[in-house]
């Protein structure tokens, strides 16, 4: 038996070195993560919405709105320019994350694909700007209909789960932020 | 959507659409390994499944009621890969004391599935899409079923190349890849099946 | 046994990919690329020559009825440091490469290069048979990618390769290409094989 144990001992050494090493860089490279994350959220907003000097989030109800991520408000010197909203969708290989911005005139101002996990060569061709500038100076006063975007061939449900991300987008604008563009 | 149809979608998919071979590559290493015979195919298949779901629900529970709660969340693969191993050689116990003709059958794949990527990925991918516990069971079996649908009809297709006229280069494991393409080609057409 | 012969080993004569046949399912999903190859291989190789190095250090520490469950310890933390300095420094490649980084723990390359080597020899035997299986294993997967990348992009490395006219062979960079490009790789190499074998012969 106290071979056992010491095997055992052994073994739970090796895991508890393990486990510390992964605590270790779990701390250094924490850091550098989100920072990563944070960067690339602020370019990916001011991609879709540009000409503004800062972001101010915006509170709202995760239950009434399952699909909203994140709401921002872009303003220059105070006064609102516009809308960037991180609305997620059910892509064809996974969870699909697209930041939709809308200017003050109701116009989609850029959309962009934050995440994906889509089939290489084709459903990912979501990311080329030939497809995603297609949204661009759409009016959002109503639901984007699929047809109006010419879709990726071989990719009929990435692009319309583009589309759907989109449009929730354009649907919480309209419900929480429309006409609040004047106060 | 209703719940429902969103546990059936899951179940289509890890099946038919993203089959776990010819879609996602998990589990090619037994794939081109246990697939000469029909016979251990389906062996192998039943192993895989019997494991897969298990392993789906204990990661799942680890996550969710160890990991997360301690903020240890990096050590979800060191974490997975010894509850699979554990689990793995406990399934193995179990089944040569209770059933013996069913260890027959199984016995010599279950060491196996611990290094199959099939199981670890879908321990990882069940919480990377943020299953709730009933999808992760079923998106486990789905994916079991669908490596053994894959695996079965591969070894169908190799019993037949046995005697098949085949260019000496080709022999082997270069026409088992060919044929894995074409299979997964007439997977791609699975594609468009849900909206 | 010499530094050389160790590397050589592990990129032409035991070749990972193209020889033992090993590691399949990176080697299959990742290579629609020819630099997620590259991604892919250098993750790899600093998995395998850690893990080496640590299981040859440890080589008579770790009992031998319980090796396999430390060295895959071992390997999990090493998959781990990796992805997470990955996601830290190279966040657009840790997406590319995706669930392939924590399946690196079940590669069959690497416990095996553990359980029939680095268990064996000396510490700086087995680094340097972790970098050459990892080169090996890297040089197979950046030659698939790029075969890939050029039938099914007409570009390598992201470079377009011909002229606006081409039409990209987009089945190259879906799962079937996968399959093909390898079968028809390791059919090539076996007509190779062949030749030199009767040229040996005669000689």
């Amino acid at each position: 038996m106290p071979e056992t144990l010491k095997m055992g001992l052994k073994l739970l050494l090796i895991t508890a070195v393990a486990t510390f090493a992964l605590a270790l860089t779990h701390m250094i490279t924490k850091e550098p993560i989100q920072i990563q994350a944070a960067k690339a959220d602020d370019m990916a907003r001011a991609s879709v919405l540009d000409n503004v000097d800062e972001f101010v989030p915006v509170e709202f109800s995760e239950k009434e709105h399952p699909n909203i991520l994140e709401a921002h408000e872009g303003r220059i010197n105070g006064d609102t320019k516009g809308y960037t909203l991180k609305t997620t969708n059910r892509g064809y290989g996974g969870e699909l994350i697209v930041i939709v911005g809308i200017d003050s005139n109701g116009k989609v101002s850029g959309i962009q694909i934050a995440q994906h996990s889509e089939t290489p060569g084709l459903g990912s061709k979501v990311l080329e700007p030939k497809f995603y500038e297609q949204y661009k100076g759409m009016t959002a006063d109503d639901s984007i209909e699929d047809d109006s975007i010419s879709g990726i061939t071989g990719a009929t449900v990435s692009s319309k789960a583009v589309t759907g991300a989109v449009n929730y987008a354009i649907d919480f604008y309209l419900t929480e932020l429309a006409g609040g563009d004047n106060q | 959507m209703d719940y429902l149809g969103k546990i059936f979608i899951i179940l289509l998919s890890s099946i038919l659409i993203n089959n776990f071979i010819l879609s996602r590559f998990l589990g090619i290493c037994p794939f081109l390994g246990v697939s000469q015979k029909i016979s251990t195919a389906v062996g192998m298949g039943a192993a895989v499944t019997f494991v897969m779901a298990l392993a789906s629900v204990i990661t799942y529970l680890a996550h969710y009621f160890l990991l997360e709660p301690l903020g240890m969340e990096y050590m979800q693969t060191l974490a997975f890969i010894l509850i699979i191993a554990a689990l793995v050689q406990f399934v193995e116990m179990v089944i040569q004391k209770t059933s013996p003709s069913l260890y027959q059958a199984l016995g010599v794949y279950l060491p196996l599935i611990t290094t199959n990527c099939a199981v670890l990925g879908v321990a990882i991918l069940n919480i990377n899409e943020k299953y709730d516990l009933f999808q992760t069971l079923i998106n486990g079996i789905g994916g079991a079923l669908g490596f053994t649908l894959a695996i079965v009809l591969f070894a169908g297709i190799r019993e037949r190349l046995e005697t098949a006229d085949i260019p000496e280069p080709f022999k082997g494991f270069p026409i088992a890849m060919i044929t894995a393409g074409l299979m997964s080609v007439a997977f791609l057409g699975f594609q468009g099946l849900i909206k | 046994m010499k530094v050389k012969d160790i590397l050589v080993n592990g990129i032409v004569r035991e070749n990972p990919t193209f020889r033992l046949v090993l590691g399949m399912c990176p080697t299959l999903a990742v290579t629609t690329a020819a630099i997620n190859g590259v991604a892919m291989g250098a993750a790899v190789i600093f998995v395998l020559a850690a893990s080496n190095l640590v299981i040859s250090l440890l080589r008579n520490f770790i009992p031998d009825k319980v090796r396999i469950p430390a060295f895959v310890v071992i390997i999990a933390a090493f998959v781990t440091i990796v992805g997470m300095l990955m996601e830290a420094f190279v966040p657009e490649l840790f997406e590319a490469l995706g669930l392939f980084i924590p399946l690196i723990v079940v590669n069959c390359i690497i416990l095996a290069r553990a359980e029939s080597f680095a268990s064996k020899n000396n510490p700086f035997y087995s680094l340097i048979d972790g970098i050459g299986m990892g080169l090996g294993f890297t040089i197979a997967l950046t030659i698939l990618g790029a075969i890939r990348e050029l039938l099914g992009a007409g570009s390598i490395f992201g470079m377009p390769v011909f002229g606006q006219g081409f039409e990209p062979a987009v089945i190259m960079i879906l799962p079937p290409g996968a399959f093909i490009t390898l079968g028809t790789l390791l059919a090539l190499l076996n007509k190779l094989d062949e030749k030199r074998q009767k040229q040996a012969r005669q000689a």
